[in-house]
């Protein structure tokens, strides 16, 4: 890591690759640490990037104000660290916390930003963040920094990440404790004290943006990506399949690769920011970075809607035995517990369903589905 | 804060476990820290312009005490004399810090300004000595010298607020930046001992 003083404080920063190549700028979340983004500055770096990783305000090797943080003070900390590196522009990723700062830098200096990636991020404290967040305040100031390290690996990790690491997670704790003083993230944490919801200013920001969120993160949730969808003109979301909030973390192969195609689609001017809502694949060596979000993406399981017509050979609206509602008495009700009996086409065919009226959705045979991926695609439009 | 010293001073340990050597060191770190504040504590928590903070303050002042007898009685100290004459020079500055900013001018030395100093060297003390890290994670869980370490260690971390609170607060007269140097001075006089300490833990 290289120190540089920017005004009275000390920024530590981390930067890879060659001079004039793309810049791709890193931001860490809150208890992280710019050490954390090492294999994605290397592996970026190697593609012909020059990526810039740095410690935020208050947090690593950089300056630790005592007398705490404002908000605005984390854009004005990047945009100098970015000038006394002499860097025009650069494409800003950011995660969390992070994320925050990465999308007002982009309010503030659209110049210098070319293109955006929000990562597991917010621009609104909907109540249950809001909650968390007093949860965490309470946490740090009653009973120290352990138990905030252990409150966030749950929500950040996933079990078989855990499980994988468990040998070394005491040691991992130990470091994070000592990156981190507890006195300036309390800081960080009171600077929301004053954040005031940006959502109506989203509007403004016109670069391409590519918003980031994982499957089951529950600290900063779907809804919190979709405000920023639906207010950023230029964006997409794409959803990380089987993450948590810290998914950067777990899976960096696939954001190094998810990032890199975008960054590459917005210098080749292939960025289609049409609001659309996309899931990427899990193999993150697979052909097919991303496809089309079937489905509601904020819902949490494959709901079919209540208007839907499925066609006779639609297979995944099946009633569930025993689940048809009860008839007032003295009308021809069955038991609710008895068996639908099954029509004549339901014999001929486990997938027919002639009771069912006529489908939309693509059709299924013994639960694989028979439509190509493209036509899939064209349907779901629709919805994303 | 070098990470390295820490890492230096828990791989001695490791060696050698939670001897009396290492634990008299340990300690008179600690309890350099906590008499300071004490010092400062008791001299300031009846002055008259302290206002409503006196009750954080006395709090914090009781608190203090009560982790020094708490190192004094769990602590197997080292017969070892050489252990204590070492330790002189290297917490001298934090004890300098007391004698000539407080102790040689007196009670009237704690103006607003020098309140605000006093302050910020609690500050110092309560965030930037950490024993915790360097104790051994193999370390008997239930070792009673461990545990009151882990203990005083959360317990700063809950004292520290008064600071937090007052830095904020108290002394409106003084510039935002005069307020700066002042706590950054005693950051770095703090972390300068205890970056000398743990060089020290490490020849345990």
């Amino acid at each position: 890591m290289s120190y540089i003083k920017i005004g009275r404080g000390r920024v530590s920063y981390g930067l890879m690759g060659e001079a004039g190549q793309e810049v791709i700028v890193f931001i860490n979340g809150l208890t992280q640490t710019s050490s954390l983004w090492t294999t994605h500055q290397e592996c970026l770096s190697k593609q012909g990037y020059r990526v810039l990783t740095y410690d935020t305000l208050g947090q690593g090797q950089s300056s630790k104000p005592v007398l705490g943080i404002r908000m605005e003070d984390h854009c004005d900390f990047l945009i100098k660290l970015l000038d006394a590196l002499e860097i025009e522009q650069c494409h800003l990723c950011g995660i969390s916390f992070g994320g925050v700062v990465a999308m007002q830098v982009a309010l503030k200096h659209p110049d210098r930003v070319r293109s955006l990636v929000p990562m597991s991020t917010f621009a609104e404290m909907p109540g249950q963040l809001e909650l968390f967040g007093s949860a965490f305040h309470m946490a740090i100031t009653q009973a120290g920094f352990p138990l905030i390290q252990t409150l966030l690996l749950p929500l950040n990790m996933s079990s078989s990440w855990i499980e994988r690491v468990r040998n070394t997670l005491p040691e991992s704790m130990r470091r994070g404790y000592l990156y981190n003083d507890p006195y300036a993230i309390q800081n960080l944490m009171e600077s929301y004290v004053s954040f005031q919801p940006f959502v109506h200013e989203l509007a403004k920001i016109e670069c391409p943006t590519l918003i980031l969120n994982g499957e089951f993160d529950f600290l900063t949730p779907r809804l919190c990506h979709d405000t920023l969808r639906q207010n950023i003109r230029s964006s997409r979301l794409m959803i990380v399949p089987r993450a948590f909030h810290a998914f950067t973390l777990e899976y960096p192969e696939l954001t190094v690769r998810i990032v890199e195609a975008f960054v590459r689609s917005v210098l080749e001017g292939k960025w289609q920011g049409d609001q659309s809502v996309w899931v990427a694949s899990e193999d993150p060596h697979s052909d097919v970075l991303a496809t089309r979000c079937i489905g509601d993406h904020l819902r949490a399981v494959f709901v079919c809607p209540p208007d839907h017509q499925p066609k006779a050979e639609d297979a995944w609206r099946v009633p569930l035995p025993g689940s048809e509602a009860v008839k007032p008495a003295g009308k021809s009700a069955k038991p609710a517990t008895s068996a639908p009996k099954k029509t004549a086409a339901q014999k001929k065919s486990p997938t027919a369903k002639p009771v069912m009226g006529k489908a939309t959705l693509p059709r299924k045979t013994a639960g694989k589905t028979t439509k190509t991926p493209a036509a899939k695609a064209a349907q779901s439009t629709k919805k994303g | 804060m070098a990470l390295e010293l820490f890492d230096t001073a828990r791989d001695a340990l490791r060696q050698t476990g939670l001897t009396p050597t290492a634990q008299s060191k340990i300690s008179l770190m600690m309890m350099t820290a906590k008499n300071v504040n004490v010092l400062f504590l008791s001299a300031v928590e009846f002055m008259p312009f302290v206002g409503p903070e006196q009750q954080l303050l006395h709090a914090q002042y009781f608190q203090e005490m009560e982790s020094i007898l708490l190192l004094s009685k769990v602590t197997r100290w080292a017969a070892d004399p050489r252990i204590y004459m070492e330790a002189v020079p290297i917490m001298a500055p934090i004890w300098n810090e007391w004698r000539l900013r407080y102790g040689m001018p007196g009670i009237r030395a704690i103006d607003p300004k020098g309140f605000y100093q006093g302050l910020a060297l609690g500050h110092a003390l309560l965030s930037k000595i950490r024993i915790v890290p360097v104790i051994p994670l193999e370390t008997d869980a239930v070792d009673p010298y461990a545990m009151a370490l882990r203990r005083i260690e959360q317990d700063n971390g809950r004292m520290i607020q008064s600071q937090i609170t007052l830095l904020r607060t108290t002394a409106p007269s003084l510039p935002e930046e005069e307020r700066d140097v002042l706590i950054e001075e005693k950051q770095e006089l703090v972390s300068g001992v205890f970056n000398q300490f743990l060089q020290w833990l490490a020849k345990s």
